[in-house]
């Protein structure tokens, strides 16, 4: 998956939630309900860029796990339709 | 050691249990305190807890031993002991590819800790974590207290938590799962001033009032739980009690400052309602799974069976975080 190629904006909008992409493995449920909470108490320009870079490693680090790769794909989609 | 298929038998005898782990099997186990007391050392971790979901459905059980056998995709297995100060390590300690199988008792410093800062662990969700919070008979709610097992030391222990931490074998991925039967209702948002296990005022749609005077004056059932919306999953927290005196609101589980919460929409059977979200043959590939005592109570669920999946009955269930009110499992593909 191109995770590199999706913009910092489509990883901030899937942060606060704004894009419409059900996202299955829990997990990253779990993970992204705390970011969008980090960035609800302090929504600072550097505060998302350090939930874009977690994020963004998180996801690094387990893109090979199959249980994920419709999150992956459903994200990296709307990442490539920017 | 291959993992018995579902509604086989579940429920063993001490001595039973005993043979097993004479023959060197590793097991997760759930009973009464009594019953673990007599297990030998061995390969094993255990919580308390006297409910279950057997091969015979719902039961209350202080004689026999809940067992789930470690399943053959496991190469390596790894049983250690957290305490209150150790507990935010239990992710980074996880194996990369595995599953961690952790049992906390409930009401402890360890449990309180974990519920209210696990999502901020390191490493957190990155790897699977499964289990479930060590209770006691209701009946003895007060006198008695939940404890946790180390097998392989024999130790018993009042305050902390024991995690089997599990190596998978290349290719073998395990994936967490819920099953909740609630979903936020079309009622009033609330939010919560701090984050904590019990509250006074709260925002009601952005108005501070005092939630025990709301819950009273809106008569509201507090057997349904709060929910909020994780990204599509629905996490509950339960209402543990309503202080009218004190004007104060206790939960089972955290609220979060900076969550919307909303009070669940009523559901009518809890078995029917379960069947419906339990995916088609899903059950007969759980490796383990645990459901609240909350569910075993409201929804009556002695005798019945819920579409065949089986464990332990707990005071709180472990997908990752803290759950509430429902059913979570995991399955090894």
């Amino acid at each position: 998956m191109e995770i590199t190629k999706v913009s910092n904006s489509i990883w901030s909008d899937l942060i606060r939630g704004k894009i419409s992409c059900r996202i299955e493995f829990l997990g990253l449920q779990f993970l992204l309900i705390r970011l969008k909470m980090k960035i609800s108490a302090n929504d600072q320009p550097s505060v998302m860029n350090e939930c874009i870079n977690e994020l963004k490693d998180y996801l690094y680090k387990i893109e090979k796990n199959p249980l994920i790769q419709k999150d992956l794909e459903k994200i990296c989609g709307i990442g490539s339709m920017v | 050691m291959k993992k018995e298929s579902l509604m086989n038998k579940v429920m063993y005898t001490v001595d039973e249990v005993q043979a097993k782990l004479n023959r060197g099997e590793k097991l997760i186990l759930a009973a009464s305190e009594d019953v673990l007391m007599r297990l030998p050392k061995g390969e094993w971790i255990a919580g308390s807890i006297p409910y279950f979901m057997s091969e015979n459905g719902g039961e209350f059980n202080t004689e026999k031993i809940f067992v789930t056998e470690v399943p053959e995709e496991i190469i390596a297995v790894e049983i250690k002991k957290y305490d209150v100060q150790s507990i935010s390590q239990v992710y980074h300690d996880a194996p990369k590819n595995g599953l961690s199988i952790i049992i906390t008792n409930s009401g402890s410093k360890t449990h309180l800790e974990f519920a209210l800062n696990a999502p901020d662990y390191k490493d957190f969700a990155m790897k699977p974590m499964i289990g479930w919070i060590s209770g006691i008979a209701l009946q003895d709610l007060g006198k008695e207290t939940p404890k946790v097992f180390n097998g392989q030391t024999g130790e018993n222990i009042s305050d902390g938590a024991v995690v089997m931490h599990l190596t998978l074998s290349e290719g073998n991925y395990a994936e967490i799962k819920i099953i909740n039967i609630f979903k936020q209702g079309n009622g009033d948002s609330i939010k919560f001033l701090e984050d904590g296990f019990e509250t006074e005022e709260v925002l009601i749609n952005g108005e501070r009032k005092n939630l025990a005077e709301y819950l009273m004056e809106k008569n509201v059932d507090t057997r349904l739980p709060l929910v909020a919306d994780y990204f599509g999953a629905m996490v509950n927290i339960s209402f543990q009690k309503v202080d009218q005196e004190k004007k104060k609101v206790h939960f089972y589980a955290p609220v979060f400052r900076e969550m919307e919460y909303k009070l669940a929409a009523p559901v009518g059977d809890y078995v029917t309602s379960f069947n419906e979200q339990m995916p088609h043959n899903e059950a007969e590939k759980i490796f383990f799974s645990c459901n609240c005592i909350l569910n075993y109570l409201y929804s009556e669920l002695e005798g019945k069976q819920t579409g065949g999946v089986v464990g332990p009955i707990t005071f709180g269930e472990i997908a990752y975080q803290l759950l509430n009110q429902t059913l979570v499992y995991t399955i090894i593909s």
